[in-house]
C-alpha cells in the first residue's frame, strides 16, 4: 500500500509543467465561455422568449461536454500522460525500479481519472461562475440562482459512466507506443459513441455513449448503467493490469 | 568456459530469448562477482541488451534463469532492483521536469532520503543544475542524469547499457573515470556492456564477450588482453608465392583479403628481410592490433576447434 501511494505521488509530480494538467483548465473552460456568449450576445432574443438561460446553459453544456468534448479529452489526457513514458523510452527505468508493475498501472489510471474528474469540477464551478456573470449582466436571462442539483447530479452521473472508457482508452494509449494510434483509437471510438447516443437498444452499452445515456435515464436505469459501467471498468483495468505485468520492454 | 564464483553478484542459467523465431540470446549463464567492474562486451546485436534487460526483469526469458544477489529474479523482482541501479542505452528522463525533480520521483518510489539528490548529483558532477529544467540539458548532462538516478538509494550493482552513446570524447571520458570510481569509492559492483573493447579493457577487470548471442568468453581483462596479439600484414606482388616462402621457412601465415597474415609473434624485419632476398618486391609491411572482431572469430575458431 505504501508503494501504491509513493508511486501515485510520483505520478503526481509528473504532471508539472505539462499540457495534460493545464487542459483540464483548457478544455471545459472552451465550452463555459462557448455557452457564456451565447447567452451574452442571444440575451435579448432569449428573453423575448422567456427563456430561463440557466436550464439551457447547464444542460446544453453537460450534453456538449458529454457527447463530444469529453471523449477528446479522454484520448487526449491518457495519449499525453502515457506519452510521458512513451516519449524519451522512460519504460525501461521506470519499470526497472522495485516498485511492482500494477502499481504504475494503477497509479497511472487513477490520475487520469483525477485529470477527468478534476475537468468536470471544473466544468461545474465554470458554468455556475459563467452564468453568475451572465446573471449581473443581464438579470432578466437568468431569473433564479445557480441551479447546482441540475449540474452535479448529470456530472456525476458522466463521472462514474465515463470510467469505461477511461479504462479502455488507458489501456490502449499504454500499450502502443504511437501517439497517432492511441488518438486514432480515441476518435473512432467518439464517432462510435456519437453515433450509438441515439440508439436506444445499443447507446447503454458502448463505453462512449453511456455517460449521456446515464443523464437521459432516471432511477433505477440510470443505477443499472452506472453498475454495468463501474463492473466492466473494472474488468478492464484488471485485464490492463495483468497484460501490461507480462509485456516485455523491448525499447 | 564459464567461471562459478562463490559470491556472484549475478548468475544466470542458460539464458535465452526469442524474438519471432529469431534467438536473440541463447544459453548465456554468466557469472558476475561482487566488486570491480565486468565488461560485457559485444558488437551491435548480439544480445547485450537483450540479456541486460532479462536481469531488469523488463523481459521474460524463454528458458533459463536469473539470479542476483544470490536470490531468483523472480522471486524477489523488487527487493533485488531496490539494490539494482540501471543505465539502459539512452538516459531515461523527463524532459519537462528540473533535474532534482526527476531524481525525486526515482528517490520517492526507492524510498531513499531526500539528500541523495544531492549526494547523486553531486557524483555525476551536476551539482549545480539540480533545479534546471533537463530540456535545456545536452546528451552528456542526460547521461549523467542517468547515472545519478541509477545511483540513487542504496544501490550495491550497477548495470550500464552502453552509457557512453552519443557522449562526445571528454564525456567519454569523465563517464569512464566516474565508472571506475564506483566499485572503489561506493562499494558498488558494475556490469559494462559496450561493443568497443577499448572502452572496456580500460575499466574492467573481468569481462564477457557475446556473440550472436552466445556467451563465447568469460575470464579476466588480461585474459582478453593475451587474445590480442598484434599481427603482421604484408604484401608482396606474389601474395601466394611469398606463403609458400614464409611457410617452408616455418612461419605460420595466411592470406586474409589477398595479404599475408602472421598471428603469432614475428620479427617484421626477418619477414621483410628474407622476402626481399628471395627477390619479392615487398610493397606494403603493417603492425596491426586485432580488432573485436578477430577475437570474435579466434574464439569461434577455437571452439570449433
Amino acid at each position: 500500500m505504501t508503494m501504491l501511494l509513493r508511486v501515485f505521488v510520483t505520478e503526481c509530480q509528473k504532471l508539472k509543467r505539462t499540457l495534460a494538467l493545464a487542459m483540464a483548465f483548457v478544455a471545459p473552460f472552451v465550452v463555459i465561455v462557448l455557452y457564456t456568449l451565447i447567452g451574452h450576445f442571444g440575451a435579448g432574443q432569449l428573453e423575448n422568449a422567456h427563456r430561463n438561460y440557466w436550464n439551457d446553459m447547464s444542460s446544453n453544456s453537460v450534453m456538449l461536454w458529454t457527447l463530444l468534448m469529453m471523449p477528446l479529452f479522454i484520448t487526449l489526457e491518457t495519449s499525453l500522460l502515457a506519452g510521458l513514458e512513451h516519449a524519451d523510452k522512460n519504460w525501461k527505468n521506470l519499470l526497472a525500479l522495485p516498485a511492482p508493475r500494477w502499481t504504475i498501472y494503477a497509479s497511472k489510471l487513477a490520475v487520469t481519472i483525477g485529470i477527468v474528474w478534476l475537468a468536470h469540477l471544473v466544468l461545474i464551478a465554470g458554468i455556475g461562475l459563467g452564468g453568475q456573470l451572465l446573471a449581473w449582466l443581464h438579470p432578466a436571462l437568468m431569473p433564479m440562482g445557480t441551479p447546482m442539483r441540475q449540474l452535479v447530479v448529470p456530472m456525476g452521473k458522466v463521472s462514474l459512466a465515463a470510467l469505461l472508457a477511461i479504462t479502455i482508452q488507458h489501456w490502449i494509449s499504454l500499450k502502443w507506443q504511437s501517439f497517432t494510434a492511441a488518438l486514432g483509437f480515441g476518435m473512432c471510438a467518439m464517432v462510435v459513441g456519437f453515433v450509438a447516443a441515439n440508439s436506444r437498444d445499443y447507446g447503454a452499452f458502448v463505453p462512449w455513449s453511456m455517460p449521456l445515456h446515464t443523464i437521459r435515464a432516471t432511477g433505477h436505469d440510470a443505477l443499472t448503467m452506472i453498475s454495468y459501467a463501474l463492473a466492466a471498468a473494472t474488468v478492464v483495468a484488471f485485464a490492463g493490469g495483468w497484460e501490461f505485468g507480462r509485456r516485455d520492454i523491448n525499447n | 568456459m564459464a567461471r562459478m564464483t562463490a559470491d556472484a553478484i549475478i548468475q544466470t542459467t542458460n539464458l535465452t530469448k526469442r524474438f519471432k523465431n529469431k534467438a536473440a540470446v541463447r544459453g548465456v549463464s554468466l557469472t558476475v562477482p561482487r566488486g570491480g567492474v565486468y565488461g560485457f562486451l559485444g558488437p551491435n546485436g548480439a544480445g547485450k541488451s537483450t540479456t541486460i534487460r532479462m536481469l531488469l526483469g523488463l523481459l521474460t526469458p524463454d528458458n533459463g534463469s536469473v539470479a542476483v544477489f544470490g536470490q531468483s529474479l523472480t522471486a524477489h523482482r523488487g527487493a533485488i532492483l531496490a539494490r539494482t541501479g540501471s543505465l539502459v542505452e539512452s538516459p531515461s528522463v523527463y524532459p519537462h521536469l528540473t533535474a532534482a525533480e526527476n531524481l525525486d520521483i526515482t528517490r520517492r518510489i526507492l524510498g531513499a532520503p531526500r539528500s541523495d539528490i544531492t549526494r547523486t548529483l553531486g557524483i555525476v558532477g551536476l551539482a549545480y543544475a539540480g533545479p534546471k529544467l533537463v530540456r535545456h540539458f545536452s546528451l552528456g548532462m542526460k547521461q549523467r542524469l542517468g547515472l545519478a538516478q541509477a545511483l540513487v538509494g542504496r544501490r550495491e550493482l550497477l548495470i550500464l547499457d552502453e552509457p557512453t552513446n552519443g557522449l562526445d570524447p571528454a564525456g567519454i571520458n569523465d563517464m569512464r573515470q566516474l565508472i571506475r570510481q564506483l566499485p572503489s569509492e561506493h562499494g558498488i559492483t558494475v556490469l559494462l556492456s559496450s561493443h568497443l573493447l577499448s572502452e572496456v579493457e580500460q575499466v574492467a577487470t573481468l569481462v564477457g564477450i557475446l556473440s550472436q548471442g552466445a556467451l563465447v568468453f568469460q575470464g579476466t581483462a588480461a585474459e582478453v588482453d593475451t587474445l590480442r596479439q598484434p599481427r603482421l600484414r604484408v604484401r608482396t606482388h606474389r601474395n601466394e608465392a611469398a606463403l609458400a616462402h614464409v611457410q617452408a621457412h616455418g612461419w605460420p601465415a595466411q592470406l586474409v583479403d589477398g595479404d599475408l597474415v602472421f598471428t603469432h609473434a614475428v620479427s617484421a624485419a626477418v619477414i621483410n628481410r628474407s622476402l626481399i632476398d628471395a627477390g619479392f618486391d615487398v610493397h606494403h609491411v603493417a603492425v596491426e592490433s586485432a580488432t573485436l572482431e578477430d577475437i570474435f572469430l579466434s574464439m569461434t575458431h577455437a571452439e570449433v576447434a
